[in-house]
């Protein structure tokens, strides 16, 4: 084991293309079987780097390949734009429809006064709708509902721009 | 080589190429057929199926050219795609054997030249036969291409770790075949002698 680990940080070293570090050489001086092993990792490697020729050239056909290719690339690139542009106003109208629909802004302002104009109404007719008899002990309670409806109603259309 | 493309580098070309210079791209046609025809028909033993593979790869590459960071070295980028174009060839190869790479027309020296060519030809075919496709595959870029580590690890989608223990093992593996062989190799200084 320690001497595959050790083989395997020469042959590591080696792909490097680094110097083998001073304890490997060490290591390699003193274990023939660690100094075979490096003689013949180096052997290899410049047996394999002699490539076998290659085959005649093929250029012509692959640049007739290409051109195809590039001609049928030409007709989809130059749609592309139109066809994005398209896309993108479709996206951000649907976007807009979306946000439109989501967001709305709340329409307190109308709404809000119609609430404050009917409680206003309320408070000034309450006391002629109910009969007097009914509502003599309640007078005090009244006024100061009255009061408090009529703050209501003030603070309310205040607080409108 | 054409003059105006000699002192330009691949990925300089590339990005020529990225902005539509169909010459810049033929250049490094020119540069790199040889490379992945020999890449792919070492790994699948078929001329024909070499030559189309090495086609797809730069019709591919053509046309993925934008999406080529030029930053990133191109011959790892292309090896890359020639890879995945190959696979099925690769699946299909015959183990031993195959045909032999068909002979180039303008030798200068034809005799040392067959010679070399059986030598070298011999010692990568004993490799493909006695070799799984990964670790014939980091041998070769390591040694044909003379790649370093970090880009046949991309070329091969494996950790720099992993591809330093295909190449151990390759070369274990490759060694003993070699020491056993009938005749056998003889590792020298120059090479290997058959």
């Amino acid at each position: 084991m320690k001497s595959w680990l050790t083989k395997f940080r020469i042959s590591a070293a080696l792909d490097a293309g680094k110097p083998l570090p001073q304890s490997l050489r060490q290591r390699i001086a003193t274990d023939p079987e660690l100094e075979r092993f490096t003689r013949r990792t180096e052997a290899l490697g410049r047996a394999l780097r002699s490539v076998p020729p290659a085959a005649p050239s093929q250029r012509d056909s692959i640049m007739r390949a290409v051109g195809a290719a590039a001609r049928q690339e030409q007709p989809r690139r130059a749609l592309a734009p139109s066809w994005l542009a398209a896309s993108a106003a479709v996206a951000a109208l649907a976007v807009m429809l979306l946000w439109t629909a989501f967001h709305r802004p709340a329409s307190p302002g109308p709404q809000s006064l119609d609430g404050a104009v009917m409680v206003l109404q309320m408070s000034e007719q309450m006391p002629d709708a109910m009969p007097r008899m009914v509502m003599a002990p309640l007078s005090d309670e009244w006024a100061r509902v009255d009061r408090d409806l009529k703050d209501t109603t003030q603070v309310l259309l205040a607080s409108f721009p | 080589m054409p003059l105006e493309f000699q002192s330009i580098s691949d990925e300089d070309l590339a990005r020529q190429c990225q902005a539509g210079d169909l010459a810049a791209f033929e250049e490094l046609v020119r540069r790199y057929e040889n490379r992945i025809y020999s890449f792919v028909f070492q790994s699948c033993g078929h001329d024909a199926d070499a030559r189309e593979v090495t086609q797809d790869t730069f019709v591919r590459a053509f046309e993925a050219i934008a999406q080529f960071d030029p930053r990133r070295p191109f011959a790892a980028w292309l090896f890359t795609i020639a890879r995945r174009k190959g696979i099925d060839c690769f699946r299909a190869r015959i183990p031993d054997g195959g045909q032999t790479v068909p002979e180039k027309l303008d030798l200068d020296d034809p005799a040392e030249l067959l010679a070399r060519r059986d030598e070298a030809q011999a010692l990568w075919r004993r490799a493909r036969a006695s070799l799984p496709d990964s670790q014939f595959h980091s041998l070769w870029l390591r040694y044909a291409e003379d790649m370093d580590i970090a880009d046949i690890a991309r070329v091969l989608g494996k950790t720099q770790t992993h591809v330093k223990v295909l190449l151990f093992r390759a070369r274990h593996t490759l060694g003993s075949e070699l020491e056993t062989a009938h005749p056998p190799f003889v590792l020298t200084a120059k090479g290997a002698n058959l």
